[in-house]
């Protein structure tokens, strides 16, 4: 959040007129408040404390129905040295790569592009790429279940009739291909919005900027460094921390299609959650791995934000 | 000669990225109007049999009723919420909405292991009540910071006039600021009622072991229990989709300015 010189100016106003009108601004914190207490109140009572209760529960073994006894720390050791738990951070790894490094690649190859080229009907094109944002992950999770169908599927079934039908795999059935068949769906979950992101980014980049750069006879990738990627670094910050946020909480499209299988191969942080908390009656475990999540997540999202101010 | 070489790539780029993007949601529209191959003749019977199957005229009810009503609490609490940010100056507002932004980066799973034993205690799960106020308040930080960032906006000359008449805040809201806002209103409206349409935790958990549940828990939880085939799996995702599909083409601008304005300054 950047405060622009208008805001100065506004608030420069606000402030001399609240000199004058004084017995009306001199309430305004308690006016304020009648505004925001019925929304900040509910806010607090239902997503703070909620927060706040599952910290004091990551605390101690408790099954949801029984007496909870104090745990310390022993928790957070164990879900150090629970293979299952490991297993689902590498795989959140992976699916990083799938779900924000590729789709932020693919945005940026699709921005450096445009900035090359005249394009006509982006509207057009822009409706079309964006429209997976609006399905939720159930669909999505179904919708790619049936692509990747053994028999049924049209991947396989492309595959056979191109003539490879030793190529054609049980995707989501595969011990070492359902990791990456599930990344494959988080890519195309999320690269429609950074492409779009990234085109709404280059449009905003003056053109003289380029005409500048030719004239100096810098090459594409000169380009891409002095004008391509400083332009679009607000959306480069925005679209790597959307992805990444998505890549770490992935659950619906898990839920639907391999619910962690085959074997625990697609375990991933928020299904375990899930599992342990609301199936197994080990409240205090999953407490401890969702407080470990959310810091995950709001560590790299402060990180790259900083990342992202410094090289303003 | 190479800039007509670049535009080439460019459009084919980006035909190829569209036919990936829209490609997977055309099939599942055709299989379920057709059989297991495309060629068969179309027909409804996939899509009845997957409304009886999957208790659709239940859930998608139970599904209107909590979009319908999260969008209209959200709504009505981040308006006021964010008149006050915007408008008015007051110690601690800057904190204060800090707090709340960072409900925005927050992820769910925390909140929502706590909240199923709140609302236990509290008779909210398994109402209708217990999930809108749930997903109200998961989405009412961006709807704060939505409803500020447009009162922000105003003229404060606009705000002096009216406080120069002696109209009350409620006053000058309805009066003066509702009618400009209009527009900031709906596309958070889209928003919410395209993000609580397609929630999936929330409800799964709120709703754990009741009688109703909303489409998207249903069709997750159907087409995991039994073998169901594929055309009934592909009629019952159309289904869920249709409203949100219908909401983006209706109110695609503001679906996609919403996404990317929100993301651009959260």
């Amino acid at each position: 959040m950047s405060s622009t010189p208008l805001d100065a100016e506004t608030t420069v106003v606000r402030k001399a007129s609240a000199a004058t009108a004084s017995p009306a601004e001199a309430h305004a914190g308690r006016r304020a408040v009648a505004l925001l207490a019925p929304g900040v109140l509910l806010f607090l009572a239902v997503v703070v404390w909620s927060i706040l209760q599952t910290v004091w529960r990551s605390f101690y073994v408790w099954d949801g129905v029984t007496a909870a006894t104090w745990a310390g720390v022993d928790n957070y050791r164990h879900l150090l040295s629970d293979p299952l738990v490991r297993a689902a951070l590498i795989h959140s790894g992976v699916l990083i790569l799938f779900t924000c490094v590729a789709p932020v690649a693919i945005g940026l190859l699709l921005a450096v592009l445009l900035s090359r080229a005249r394009t006509r009907g982006l509207p057009f094109f822009r409706t079309l790429l964006f429209a997976p944002q609006v399905l939720s992950g159930i669909a999505i999770g179904i919708i790619w279940k049936w692509m990747y169908d053994p028999t049924d599927g049209p991947i396989n079934q492309g595959l056979i009739s191109i003539g490879l039908p030793h190529w054609a795999k049980p995707w989501l059935g595969d011990f070492s291909l359902a990791l990456p068949a599930i990344g494959v769906i988080g890519t195309w979950a999320t690269m429609g919005l950074c492409m779009v992101l990234m085109l709404a980014g280059i449009q905003k980049i003056p053109p003289s900027l380029y005409d500048a750069a030719r004239v100096d006879g810098a090459g594409w990738f000169a380009e891409l460094r002095a004008v391509t990627l400083p332009g679009l670094r607000n959306e480069m910050i925005v679209a790597i921390t959307i992805t990444l946020i998505i890549a770490l909480r992935i659950f619906d499209i898990v839920f639907v299609t391999t619910k962690g299988g085959p074997g625990d191969e697609t375990y991933v942080p928020s299904l375990l959650i899930y599992l342990q908390a609301f199936q197994y009656g080990f409240v205090g475990s999953a407490a401890a791995l969702a407080v470990l999540l959310g810091a995950i997540i709001m560590v790299l999202s402060i990180t790259i934000h900083r990342i992202g101010e410094r090289s303003r | 000669m190479r800039a007509k070489l670049d535009e080439t790539v460019c459009y084919a780029l980006l035909i190829v990225f569209s036919v990936l993007s829209i490609g997977p949601i055309v099939g599942i529209i055709v299989q379920s109007f057709t059989g297991r191959s495309i060629g068969h003749d179309w027909t409804l019977s996939n899509i009845k049999n997957a409304w009886e199957v999957g208790q659709f005229s239940q859930t998608m009810r139970a599904s209107l009723i909590v979009a319908v009503g999260t969008t209209a609490l959200c709504l009505l609490l981040s308006i006021l919420a964010g008149y006050a940010f915007g408008c008015m100056r007051f110690r601690g507002s800057t904190a204060l909405f800090y707090i709340i932004l960072l409900g925005m980066i927050v992820p769910l799973e925390p909140v929502v292991i706590s909240l199923y034993y709140n609302f236990q205690a509290l008779s909210l799960t398994n109402t209708y009540q217990g999930l809108i106020l749930a997903e109200s308040m998961i989405y009412f930080p961006f709807g704060v910071f939505w409803m500020r960032a447009f009162f922000r906006s105003v003229p404060g000359s606009v705000l002096d006039a009216a406080k120069m008449d002696g109209a009350s805040d409620l006053q000058i809201l309805l009066s003066v600021l509702l009618r400009p806002a209009l527009p900031a209103i709906l596309t958070l409206g889209v928003l919410v009622s395209v993000w609580s349409w397609n929630e999936f935790l929330l409800p799964l958990v709120v709703f754990s072991g009741g009688v109703v549940t909303t489409a998207p828990v249903n069709v997750a939880i159907f087409t995991g229990q039994r073998v169901v085939d594929i055309p009934g799996q592909a009629a019952a995702t159309l289904i869920l989709s249709i409203p949100a599909l219908v909401v983006y083409i209706v109110f695609q601008r503001q679906f996609i300015r919403g996404v990317l304005a929100g993301s651009m300054k959260g």
